[in-house]
């Protein structure tokens, strides 16, 4: 187990160099975060082939993670309407920072480093005000949070920066209110005007698109970015499944949204549900995968569908090789992309929802 | 003390007893498996098959409506034993919602008759052609506009539409054949899900989630009954909306309700590993409501009585949920998927 090994290494060195690197925590390449056999969560890190190389407890359910593009620190997120974040250092496994949502906000699960990593990004549900913001947290100032920017948009849930320091915004469009039953029921379900928003790198405004109002029950909730910066981004429908609506969308700056389907009888088999997405390893398509279908739905960069891979409970979803890494509740991380390979099964760990790809450079 | 040692020696041997009778338990996942493919899935697929070759030469035969109805109302019994097993062959190429295209909220099917009709296609003479049309166009529900509704069923034996009849009955049969081969082929499906990890074509990578497949089924099975079979017609109070029922046109809403309860306990059935009393109580009792409702296409919906009693099916399927967790998913340690149940 030279992964363990390094970890051990690692912890040890961190007590001497305060310099750390990715390499230090083992080189990971992805972060998951589950719940296992005995109930408890916590983030693990994989390495490029999906084998677990640490695991960080966590105190309640996960759901995604941002990784810094340089240090070894990832910001583990509760799970909506969660109000705090840990900040995990990835060599020696310990939570140097702990984030607080402020006074009327939750987090939404997901969050994002921008520009070299100085500063990170967190969308929130503003509930008192019944807004959605991005709560600015400054890493060099021990991660104080030393502002807000509104999201353009009620439940903003993903965001994810683009190559000119321009940010994509997942506005879903869904109010929930932390007080009101177990914080997870939709309140307005029938006027909600979910978009896909674009922030200039100084937060302005810079464009935003409203799906058609038939569609305005399509709550975009998790992006992805691939080659020249088209986004991808994929769909939760809230209104009746068997209209069978589109669950992907394509975009890049200054075009129309571009809505992807599979063919009908493997359309509807997604239950109007995509979970997660992501561009293949070589960027040359894209998937969303629905757990309750129980499938990966693979497209061309145009919005062809190019086939499906069956697997239950499949969500998390990242680039591998040339397809993708799935992961499941089953605590299976597989290769896929025209069938799937299993890579890594643990018995009784249930993987949640997302997985996190670490930047390429950071090997 | 010596009341210790007698219950001790009772135990003991209530133990042995237990294992003189029951030998089987000894691996009580394997033997769930083992037993739901080979005494429940399996036997269906077979039953449809040859339902649907039965319906296909029927039509074939008599393509007229009042000659094709038996045929049609036995092979669509056939398929309410296998519709739940959303998995390996019904999965591939979206066959499930190609044989049973429901809701059709869009109203797609009578669309792509009509267009089929009004342009006499000629693709109903070629099957291999015909395989490749709009699911709407075929399966149960297009068959169900055909000989049901009024504005398809009035025709004679050699026109477009008797033809259009007999290429969606072909359809079905050679569906139903594709996925008996499928799955009781040497490797077919059935050794992909009883021998998982080990099979020569793998899919399940354990034991374990070839039973958590098949639990998965057995409660998605019984919440699409909840959820769309009787919840859709009853729609609200104010506005309930009986022609959302499922099969309404043949008179099946009712039927397809029991049907599915009666295939969910046979599978239930064969996956307990012991006890299951409380869930048989509770789906005799279920299955009973169901049966007493004599509301053959839910029209009785609109009725206040009636809606109750449609609507107490619905939730005593959900107490029944809660029964089969305990007798079957408890035991043998599988639960809904952790992402499908509770997503973001």
């Amino acid at each position: 187990m030279t992964s363990r090994r390094t970890f051990i290494k690692a912890a040890i060195a961190a007590t001497v160099v305060p310099r750390l690197s990715w390499a230090d925590a083992g080189s990971p390449a992805y972060l998951g975060a589950a719940r296992d056999a005995s109930g408890d969560y916590a983030l693990y890190g994989m390495d490029e082939a999906a084998q677990i190389l640490f695991r960080v407890p966590l105190p309640a359910r996960g759901h995604a993670a941002a990784a810094h593009p340089s240090k070894p620190e990832a910001v583990a997120f509760a799970r909506r309407p969660g109000t705090f974040a840990v900040v995990v250092n990835c060599a020696t496994g310990s939570v140097t920072h702990r984030l607080d949502a402020p006074q009327g906000h939750h987090f939404m699960g997901h969050g994002v480093f921008v520009g070299e990593g100085n500063l990170m990004l967190t969308p929130e549900n503003h509930y008192t005000e019944k807004k959605g913001v991005l709560g600015i947290w400054d890493r060099a100032k021990g991660y104080k949070r030393v502002g807000e920017v509104p999201s353009h948009g009620i439940g903003p849930h993903d965001i994810r920066e683009l190559s000119d320091g321009s940010l994509v915004v997942a506005n879903g469009g869904i109010f929930t209110h932390p007080e009101i039953g177990e914080g997870r029921e939709k309140l307005n379900i029938a006027d909600m005007t979910p978009s896909l928003t674009y922030l200039n790198a100084d937060f302005g405004l810079a464009e935003q698109h409203v799906l058609a109002p038939e569609l305005h029950q399509n709550s975009i909730r998790h992006l992805a970015v691939g080659p020249d910066d088209q986004v991808g981004f994929a769909m939760q429908w809230e209104g009746d499944a068997a209209e069978a609506v589109p669950l992907l969308g394509l975009h890049r700056r200054g075009e129309d949204v571009v809505l992807a389907e599979a063919n009908l009888a493997e359309h509807v088999m997604m239950q109007g549900y995509a979970g997660s997405i992501a561009f293949s390893g070589d960027g040359s398509e894209v998937a969303i995968t629905s757990p309750r279908g129980g499938r990966l739905q693979r497209f061309a960069a145009d919005g062809t569908f190019l086939g499906a891979v069956l697997r239950a409970d499949l969500c998390g979803l990242a680039p591998f090789g040339a397809g993708y890494l799935g992961s499941d509740g089953f605590g299976a991380l597989l290769a896929l992309k025209d069938d799937m390979r299993p890579l890594t099964a643990v018995p009784g760990l249930a993987w949640d929802n997302h997985l996190v790809a670490l930047p390429a450079h950071v090997a | 003390m010596r009341f210790l040692a007698t219950s001790l020696v009772t135990s003991l041997g209530l133990c042995l007893s237990l294992s003189v009778a029951a030998p089987v338990l000894a691996d009580p996942l394997q033997d769930a498996l083992t037993r739901a493919v080979d005494q429940h899935a399996t036997p269906a697929v077979a039953r449809f098959d040859h339902a649907a070759t039965a319906l296909s030469d029927a039509a074939a035969a008599d393509c007229t409506p009042e000659a094709v109805k038996p045929a049609y109302n036995a092979a669509f019994d056939a398929w309410m034993g296998l519709q739940h097993l959303h998995m390996g062959p019904l999965e591939t190429n979206g066959r499930i919602l190609t044989i049973a295209f429901w809701p059709d909220k869009k109203g797609l099917i009578p669309r792509a008759l009509a267009d089929m009709i009004a342009a006499k296609d000629p693709v109903v003479q070629d099957p291999q052609a015909f395989s490749q049309v709009s699911i709407a166009a075929r399966g149960f529900f297009a068959l169900e506009y055909m000989l049901y509704d009024d504005a398809f069923d009035d025709y004679a034996a050699g026109s477009y539409s008797c033809e259009l009849v007999q290429a969606i009955t072909h359809d079905l049969g050679r569906m139903a054949q594709v996925i008996d081969a499928e799955w009781t082929a040497p490797d077919g499906f059935s050794d992909t899900l009883r021998e998982a990890g080990a099979a020569a074509k793998p899919h399940y990578l354990t034991p374990q989630e070839s039973v958590q497949a098949l639990y998965t089924m057995l409660m998605s099975g019984l919440e699409d009954t909840k959820d769309k079979r009787i919840a859709r017609p009853l729609g609200t109070f104010d506005k309930p909306r009986p022609t959302r029922a499922e099969a309404y046109r043949s008179g099946r809403s009712e039927r397809n309700v029991v049907l599915s309860l009666i295939a969910a306990r046979d599978l239930a059935r064969t996956m307990a590993p012991g006890d299951m009393s409380a869930s048989e109580e509770m789906f005799a009792e279920v299955i009973g409501l169901a049966e007493a409702l004599n509301d053959p296409d839910f029209s009785g919906v609109i009725e206040p009585m009636q809606r109750l009693k449609t609507e107490i099916v619905g939730q005593r399927i959900e107490a029944l949920l809660g029964a089969l967790a305990n007798d079957v998913g408890l035991p043998l340690g599988v639960s809904a998927g952790f992402n499908a149940s509770d997503g973001d």
